[in-house]
């Protein structure tokens, strides 16, 4: 019993709530950076960047360790779509354009698919349904290690992404270093995107929606307030979604993959987003 | 080039004439393409764009207020300074203080900004065609504010091709307030400064002209 506690119902609640909670931290700092309230990992390719990470390693054999291989894989999108921004006059553009990185990212990975052994192409499938069950109790405090460093560096830097808002000339007159600023956004959602993904999948959905989920329930934008916000609902969200998957398994005795789960969460927040004015998002 | 702080300088020009480029690399946000950008203090102390006490000297308002910010008025005060201090100078913004910064008009979210510019440095506040997109009352509010800024000593310096609105700026400044402040004109590559003891005729020409 004690066993059971330590080695799977704790490891996997605390991955979780902690993936939940990074998600939605990197959801809220990405449409902030990009002044875009449907920017998050996934739109922008980011998350399949790190799949491509996590395929090289796996598929490819390439052996790096795959919270490596996915920061790596994250990195490298999240650089090309940020200097791919500055060339693009509409936000709209710069989506686009993460969709078309993610199509090219996802035709790499399939040609990797197709050469790969089968036992290795199974693991890569089922890693990519996502799940918050194969965490480790150490890769769950790792997590949590994780979360605490984000809380930090967002109490730390929460007026220069306020100032963000207004505009990268005007935060730049106030004090805001760009380059600086983005540097830092790089490095924590790569590690982010490289940690969240190597144990849980590349999970879908979460980062994005999480922050409107917030913004529909509470009032203030200062991220100093919202970065709880977001995290309470990253957290419940998360919990949530894990919970069906469980129920799937226990109740109808067939497993429903986490991502199908936060896909049929995810994509009606979305869509609400969408319908409703979008224009006082920030 | 030389401005000095404590005045209005205007620097007048055509769309595209550069204007706009003169006050970003003036705010540090380009580099300089020739000569330098430098701050004089009075006991001679120099500052460049690329120390970090700039932003202590030079804001900024853009033409057009920032759009889409949920943030609300005094979070964005708060950002550059003491959110009450821009409520004494200016009592229009007492009632927006709690509302978001997309619940207020263009002209009101430009006071907003302007506020905050007021609040992050008593030298210089650099505006680039602030009034494009305001009506006449929202302009009177900003200018009542920008008095303000003058009043204790700071600089307040205007990138504008409106020359009309110029003028009516210009001719509710005292004579002390015009002693201290210039106008110069982008005329090509050259910036001329233009005499302010006969602006009133040297306006008339430039209007004239067209």
């Amino acid at each position: 019993m004690e066993r059971v506690l330590w080695d799977i119902r704790i490891p996997r609640a605390m991955a979780t709530m902690s993936g939940g909670i990074l998600l939605g931290w990197l959801g809220m700092v990405m449409q902030t950076w990009f002044r875009n309230p449907l920017a998050g990992p996934g739109v922008l390719g980011i998350t399949s960047g790190g799949s491509l990470g996590v395929a090289l390693s796996v598929l490819a054999g390439w052996g790096l360790p795959l919270w490596m291989a996915a920061s790596a894989g994250g990195m490298v999108v999240l650089l090309l779509i940020v200097v791919a921004s500055k060339k693009f006059a509409s936000p709209v553009t710069t989506l686009v354009f993460g969709l078309m990185v993610s199509y090219a990212v996802g035709a790499l990975v399939t040609l990797l698919e197709s050469t790969a052994s089968a036992e290795a192409l199974q693991a890569y499938i089922f890693w990519g349904m996502g799940t918050f069950g194969k965490a480790s109790l150490w890769q769950a405090n790792a997590m949590w290690l994780l979360t605490l460093f984000t809380a930090g560096w967002l109490l730390r830097r929460h007026m220069w992404l306020d100032s963000w808002l207004l505009g990268e000339d005007l935060a730049t007159t106030m004090g805001v270093p760009p380059n600086k600023f983005q540097w830092e956004l790089l490095l924590l959602a790569g590690l982010v995107v490289g940690w969240v993904t190597s144990v849980c999948g590349p999970l879908a959905f979460l980062g994005l929606a999480t922050p409107h989920v917030y913004r529909f329930f509470h009032r203030s934008r200062a991220h100093k307030d919202m970065m709880w916000g977001v995290a309470l609902w990253g957290g419940i969200l998360a919990l949530f979604a894990d919970g069906v998957v469980r129920g799937s398994d226990a109740i109808l005795m067939h497993h429903w993959p986490l991502n199908a789960v936060l896909a049929f969460l995810g994509a009606p927040i979305v869509l609400s987003v969408l319908w409703k004015r979008t224009h006082d998002w920030s | 080039m030389e401005w000095q702080a404590g005045g209005l300088h205007v620097v007048l020009g055509g769309n595209g004439s550069g204007k706009s480029t003169l006050l970003r690399t003036l705010l540090g946000l380009h580099p300089a393409l020739e000569g330098e950008v430098f701050l004089k203090d009075a006991q001679g102390g120099v500052l460049l764009p690329s120390d970090a006490n700039w932003v202590r000297k030079m804001s900024y308002v853009p033409s057009k207020p920032p759009s889409q910010v949920g943030l609300k008025v005094q979070e964005v005060l708060a950002l550059s300074g003491e959110v009450s201090r821009a409520a004494d100078w200016h009592a229009a913004l007492k009632p927006w203080l709690g509302q978001r910064m997309t619940e207020l008009s263009d002209g009101q979210a430009q006071q907003v900004m302007v506020a905050r510019a007021m609040l992050q440095t008593e030298t210089w506040v650099m505006m680039d065609e602030p009034t494009a997109f305001l009506d006449v009352h929202a302009q009177r509010q900003l200018w009542s504010m920008l008095r303000v800024h003058l009043g204790g000593g700071g600089g307040v310096f205007l990138a504008t091709h409106d020359l009309w609105g110029v003028e009516r700026v210009m001719a509710r400044l005292s004579k002390e307030e015009l002693r201290r402040s210039s106008l110069s004109w982008i005329d090509g590559q050259e910036l001329k400064p233009l005499d302010l003891n006969s602006s009133k005729d040297v306006l008339a020409d430039l209007l004239s002209q067209g």
